[in-house]
């Protein structure tokens, strides 16, 4: 995208007309080219893999420059293994609404990483927090690779109600409220494991 | 006899003249402009369609990998270098302040705060190269004008190996055009990686209600490598 008229329109002392004409300039949007921090595992055809698993969250801290998760997931053999999965800064998360009780220890959760080619770490996608007898909704934390004006946050908004805790504008997480029978309503409409958050 | 009265006349009339009090220098006859307070950086990073890159420029860009070459891939803790810091992190709050004869510059990522000397401290000659380079600063009108040298060298973006060398001058302009927002310039001119000057703009916009929250940084250890668990829950649950 050229910019060259936003620069003529600048008064930018010492800097000539002339050159600013002449120049070529483009617009990084910085949101839209925003990096991933680690080497994503990838499929054999090229597609990064995400890793679902159950388990529960034994430890979650909110830190700069990553939030860490560290959860207890069960594997396909049923044997537990332990993950690191990182989110956002703390920076980011608290602006957003996060704190310290957004999760909790103990938490069962249902887990989308966006697995690192490194073992056992990633970032979360997506982690559903199931109710309790208790609690009652569960709840469906989404973040990385789902954040802004996608389809998959657009899919979800049209269907469940916001916790009403995480302020949308940043446009990096958000909570929504499941109960029993969205979740089931969820599960047929996008079969397959979490098929409701993936792409 | 006209002479004398025509000195007289002219004594007389100089003599009415407000007599101006000495200035050391013009910058403190008038009081410079005053930039202090929070910013969040635009999104929007305006940059060259392509980069003039030398033929130095061409290898070290074409043999960057961000996954090997940025620091903070072994750890999180790893300082960013000058002109990554100006847009590394998501938001960019940056609060400016006065502090003595400098301006500080406080970036909420990394909790970088950046001395920027006024006129008057020029480096020494055995500076030493760092991440953040040595600083000088002044004042030409509304303008401020930042002269960054001694740098340890880097990219311009931590994900973009558009290289910088230690022999890098940065030039950083900022200036108000309407209300508190904060337009800057920054030239960087590195003859080892770019034919010509290389120019990047962006604006910070005024932010009173924001806050610099302390990154108080962790680091997860090398993400490159399997966590070492153990490790973590003994420093996470000192968090």
């Amino acid at each position: 995208m050229r910019v060259i008229r936003r620069l003529e329109q600048r008064r930018s002392p010492g800097w000539l007309t002339v050159s600013t004409c002449a120049a070529a300039f483009s617009v990084w949007l910085q949101p839209a080219t925003a990096h991933h921090s680690f080497a994503p595992a990838l499929t054999e055809d090229g597609k990064e893999v995400i890793e679902i698993f159950e388990g529960s969250i034994e430890i979650y801290r909110l830190l700069n420059p990553h939030t860490a998760l560290i959860v207890n997931a069960t594997n396909e053999n049923g044997v537990v293994e332990d993950w690191l999965v990182e989110l956002s800064s703390l920076a980011s998360l608290v602006r957003e609404g996060w704190t310290d009780d957004s999760l909790s220890a103990g938490d069962r959760v249902t887990m989308a990483v966006l697995r690192s080619h490194a073992p056992n770490r990633g970032r979360l996608r997506a982690v559903l927090v199931h109710g309790s007898a208790d609690s009652g909704a569960g709840r469906l934390l989404v973040a990385y690779g789902i954040r802004g004006d996608t389809p998959v946050m657009r899919r979800l908004q049209e269907r469940l109600p916001v916790c009403g805790n995480i302020d949308p504008r940043l446009g990096r997480t958000q909570c929504f409220l499941v109960d029993a029978q969205a979740l089931l309503n969820l599960e047929e409409e996008f079969p397959g494991e979490m098929g409701y958050v993936m792409p | 006899m006209r002479a004398l009265v025509f000195f007289l006349v002219v004594v007389s009339v100089v003599g009415q003249i407000p007599a101006r009090a000495q200035v050391p220098d013009a910058q403190s006859a008038v009081s410079d402009p005053d930039f202090s307070g929070i910013y969040e950086g635009a999104p929007t990073i305006i940059e060259p369609d392509v980069y003039p890159l030398t033929a130095e420029g061409e290898r070290a860009h074409d043999v960057y990998d961000p996954l090997i070459g940025d620091p903070r891939q072994t750890d999180d803790c790893a300082p960013e270098s000058m002109p990554a810091i100006l847009w590394a992190g998501t938001l960019n709050t940056m609060r400016i302040y006065l502090e003595g004869d400098t301006i500080a510059m406080h970036l909420e990522h990394g909790g970088t705060v950046r001395s920027i000397h006024m006129v008057g401290a020029e480096p020494s000659t055995d500076e030493p190269h760092t991440e953040l380079g040595y600083s000088l600063g002044s004042w030409s009108g509304d303008v401020l004008t930042i002269e960054t040298t001694h740098l340890a060298g880097g990219v311009v973006f931590t994900n973009r190996g558009y290289p910088v060398s230690p022999e890098a001058r940065l030039t950083e302009r900022y200036w108000r055009e309407a209300g508190k927002n904060l337009q800057m310039e920054l030239l960087i001119d590195d003859p080892v990686n770019f034919l010509q000057p290389v120019k990047l703009a962006r604006e910070w916009l005024w932010a009173p209600d924001e806050q610099v929250i302390p990154w108080n940084c962790v680091s997860l250890g090398p993400r490159d490598a399997e966590p070492d668990i153990d490790e973590l829950r003994r420093l996470l649950n000192q968090q």
